[in-house]
């Protein structure tokens, strides 16, 4: 017979006022196997627990019921007061929530008091079935991987890096980086980005404890969190990183010179074997075999001829490695909406001197195509009036995204600033839907962009044509109540941040969430922002959501402090709550592998003995690591072999034919 | 309902037929030269203002107003300057400096109102055609008294405007209780006021015959 032990909380008057205590404790005592009740004005405190503490020792209970709140609120306080202070397994403990469900919907004893004996009766039922359960600790791979490059990705590596564990930095581009060094100057204090991204750049393949791999992929994530077998593909590069010096040489020679460079986004060109700029980090050549014409056509071989290291490859082949890590940043980051194929009226890409805010970037860029000068892209000349149109793509359902993408509000004041302090006697007008300039000397830089005369136009441009060599922006000032057009001799588009190409099979491949627009999904909006629903996967940088340098740089940050926690520990507490196989009953079906949403469940080969013959099986099994304990396997069993512990069917089905036949 | 009759009769009077586009591209430079000027000459930076509309919140004659006083700094700022110097708003601004009070961003609004009737004046190109006048025979009432004088400013106003009985209707009211005393008090320095109006008026004068601009936007 168990001693089952019920504690009835009033919670001040948040219980008390709805529900009758006494009333509840007193039909508490007539329930079955219950040999002791006491109420408490507020169990939570430190003297409810000591007196849940010594009742429990004194009458030598071993199942407990503690009626009070929602077990998120205090389940976990007082099964570590059952683990501390008394001989009872933290696991026979239930929580009958009387107050989140109870007292606070209801509004008179009447009905809170008759439903609040009801749940402690189906606790009790429940409690008398569970058996105890034990934690075990499993241990950690002290190293962690940080999946993209660009400023949250080195960011992040660089702090777990520096707190001591070896950290690999796996990039899919040829450079790390990501844009940051595209961009010119960083708002709002104008510092050069290319000279406070690249240091970090060089920092971070200088340290250590740090590896690079560029053009690499994340391929396969099996295990759990502490442990992660994670498959990586580095592509062939053609170029042997060890032997090659980064002299350029071959890129000199290499006669393929028309592909459009992707770092200076289509304004200039570069070789098939290329460096996509000087500051690039591995500072080493690459071969690009979709141009080279030796790895296409088979004749060339020019760069194998001039390289004096012999650090040429044409045989270089994919390396596909599998490491374990304890934990994973994803920082995967964004591109820009494709906003050609979207905005017909914007010309859709007809007009080359309507370009992207990228674009522009790379035009003031005193290492871009026209060296810092402002010279539009169709016949190298001076633009004199420049529209800059915001929001294109971003808040726009209906073409693009509904979103903000946050950074834009910002660098479009910045590209004002710029251009009129490049073309002193041009004209900048700014269509614009609002002014969101939230953050630190944020407001005080557009203004000051109003002062250098920038000229804002509260709408969103209609149309875009070509007139006597014009482009003429029209759209409606809706300040002055008036329909404005500008002859602009060059436009540059705002265009919306969305989710990188890749972004879904990587959420996949990691296990991890995406929201409507496809970024990747916190654990919890506020109080988990660069956690996700995977245990040991994190998120920095714009691959959560749009943010501009500043925040992504410090949610890098965030996400490697959660990393570091958790490598510094060395293990991690498993979850006993989770499903267990009964083999005698599993018919190895796999229903409950198709239905994990953790990969936690796998079909294996069993030997059994039965009727004194051995006879090989197939049945589930459960990785202790993985499991949730969401439950969804028990559900979808059809033997009935999958159960989940703590929440086993037997105590659920007592609750139930409590609640049914009281 | 009545702001949208203003704004209907705003659009009608700012181009002659309802939501005509303007092209910001094609407004002559003389606009932005003049705007430049007469800002200075108020004192006003445009690029200040942010368009919050707090100004013409607060308005007292925003009601009797074609535009609002946000709109004439809107207009400047788009370089719009003949929309905004041939609006009637100015002429109605009291000068109370409720939007000046209220402004963050310390725009000197009733400056700019007194800056833009000035060049209306020069012009000849008043929007409310009796404010150039009034103001002169004002300047002139209080320049004779040094004080103003209501009833020889009303009679004078009336006369000349030819809206013989404006106001007339109050006469009787205000004679009652003494209003209108004609007990022709003058101050002790009238004639110093006097003398200060003259040199001001005057000097704007000479600033008017050197204005080659201004000529050029008359004669245009």
């Amino acid at each position: 017979m168990s001693r089952i032990g019920v504690f009835v909380c009033r919670c001040g008057t948040n219980i008390a006022g709805t529900v009758d205590v006494d009333a509840v404790a007193q039909a508490a005592s007539l329930m079955p196997n219950v040999v002791y009740v006491d109420t408490n004005k507020y169990t939570c405190s430190d003297p409810g627990q000591a007196s849940i503490a010594e009742a429990i020792n004194e009458n030598n209970l071993d199942h407990v019921v503690i009626a009070s709140c929602s077990p998120r609120m205090h389940e976990a306080l007082f099964r570590k007061l059952l683990a501390e202070k008394t001989n009872v397994n933290p696991y026979q403990l239930e929580i009958a929530n009387i107050r989140e469900q109870c007292s606070w919907v209801h509004k008179d004893k009447a009905i809170g008091t008759p439903k609040a004996i009801e749940l402690v009766a189906m606790a009790v039922a429940k409690v008398d079935s569970n058996v105890d359960l034990h934690t075990t600790q499993i241990p950690v791979t002290r190293r962690a991987l940080v999946i993209g490059a660009g400023i949250a990705g080195i960011q992040a590596a660089l702090d777990i890096a520096d707190a001591g564990f070896p950290v690999t930095l796996v990039e899919r581009e040829t450079t790390i980086g990501g844009k940051m060094p595209m961009l010119d100057k960083t708002f709002p204090t104008m510092d050069c980005s290319a000279c406070i991204c690249t240091p970090k750049m060089s920092e971070a393949a200088a340290h250590p404890n740090i590896t690079i791999k560029t053009l690499s992929e994340v391929e396969k994530v099996e295990g759990y969190v502490g442990n992660f077998d994670v498959t990586i593909r580095e592509k062939a590069k053609y170029v042997d990183y060890d032997k090659c010096t980064g002299c350029g040489q071959c890129e000199e020679k290499c006669p393929q010179r028309k592909i459009p460079s992707e770092f200076n986004q289509g304004l200039s060109f570069r070789t098939a074997v290329y460096k996509p700029f000087p500051q690039a980090v591995p500072s080493k050549s690459t071969i690009d075999p979709a141009h080279c014409r030796m790895l296409t056509k088979g004749t060339c071989g020019v760069c194998s001829k001039v390289c004096q290291a012999g650090a040429i490859n044409y045989d270089d082949v994919d390396r596909v490695t599998t490491e374990r890590y304890g934990a994973i940043v994803v920082a995967t980051g964004y591109e820009l909406i494709n906003w050609a194929n979207i905005y017909p009226e914007y010309g859709g890409g007809r007009y080359p001197d309507v370009i992207s805010g990228l674009q522009f970037e790379r035009l003031v860029n005193a290492s871009g195509p026209t060296e810092g000068h402002v010279l539009r892209p169709s016949d190298r000349k001076e633009p004199k009036t420049v529209v800059i149109i915001k929001c294109v793509g971003s808040r726009d359902p209906h073409k693009g995204v509904s979103y903000c993408s946050r950074a834009c509000c910002m660098y479009a004041a910045k590209h004002a600033h710029q251009y009129l302090d490049k073309v002193p006697d041009g004209r900048c007008y700014v269509f614009y839907m609002d002014v969101r300039c939230a953050g630190k000397g944020y407001d005080e830089f557009y203004m000051r962009t109003l002062q250098d005369g920038a000229i804002y136009l509260h709408g969103r441009v209609s149309r875009i044509y070509e007139r006597d060599g014009k482009l003429v922006c029209v759209g409606e000032d809706t300040l002055s109540d008036q329909v404005v057009s500008v002859n602009a001799d060059m436009v540059v588009l705002e265009t919306a941040m969305v989710p990188p190409e890749g972004a879904g099979t990587l959420a996949t491949t990691v296990n991890i969430q995406r929201g409507p627009e496809g970024w990747f999904t916190e654990a919890h909006p506020k109080l988990r922002p660069v956690e996700t629903n995977t245990a040991g996967v994190y998120l920095a940088g714009t691959a959560q959501g749009p943010k501009d340098i500043p925040d992504t740089v410090a949610q890098a940050g965030a996400a490697a402090s959660k990393a570091i926690g958790l490598l510094c520990r060395g293990y991690i507490q498993s979850n006993p709550m989770i499903t267990h196989i009964d083999t005698a009953k599993c018919s190895g079906c796999g229903a409950c592998v198709d239905i994990c949403p953790y990969g936690a469940l796998s079909l294996v080969e069993m030997t059994a003995r039965e009727n004194s013959r051995k006879v090989t099986r197939v049945v589930a099994e459960v990785n202790a690591g993985l499991c949730q304990g969401c439950g969804a396997c028990t559900v979808a069993c059809r033997p009935g072999a999958a159960d989940l512990l703590g929440f086993g069917d037997e105590g659920i089905m007592q609750e139930v034919e409590t609640y049914a036949y009281r | 309902m009545s702001s949208l009759f203003l704004q209907c009769r705003y659009r009608v009077w700012r181009t002659g037929d309802a939501m005509r586009p303007i092209n910001l591209s094609e407004e002559p430079a003389t606009q932005a030269q003049a705007a430049k000027r007469v800002c200075a000459e108020a004192g006003v930076n445009p690029a200040d203002c942010y368009q919050c509309g707090k100004c013409a919140a607060g308005c007292p004659v925003s009601e009797s107003a074609d535009i609002s006083c946000r709109q004439v700094i809107r207009l400047i700022q788009l370089g719009e300057f003949d929309a905004a110097v041939t609006s009637r708003m100015p002429w109605l601004c009291v000068a109370c400096g409720t939007c000046l009070a209220r402004c963050p961003q310390s725009v000197d609004l009733p400056a700019l109102n007194a800056a833009l009737c000035r060049e209306a004046a020069r012009r000849g190109c008043a929007a409310v055609k009796e404010g150039p006048l009034f103001t002169d025979i004002f300047l002139d009432n209080v320049q004779k008294r040094g004080v103003m004088d209501e009833t020889m400013l009303a009679a004078r106003f009336n006369l000349s405007s030819g809206h013989l009985f404006q106001d007339a209707g109050g006469a009787p009211t205000m004679m009652a209780r003494g209003l209108l005393s004609g007990d022709g008090y003058r101050p002790s320095d009238a004639a110093e006021v006097g003398a200060m109006i003259e040199r001001l008026r005057a000097q704007a004068r000479a600033a008017g015959a050197s204005d080659d601009e201004t000529k050029e936007a008359q004669r245009l």
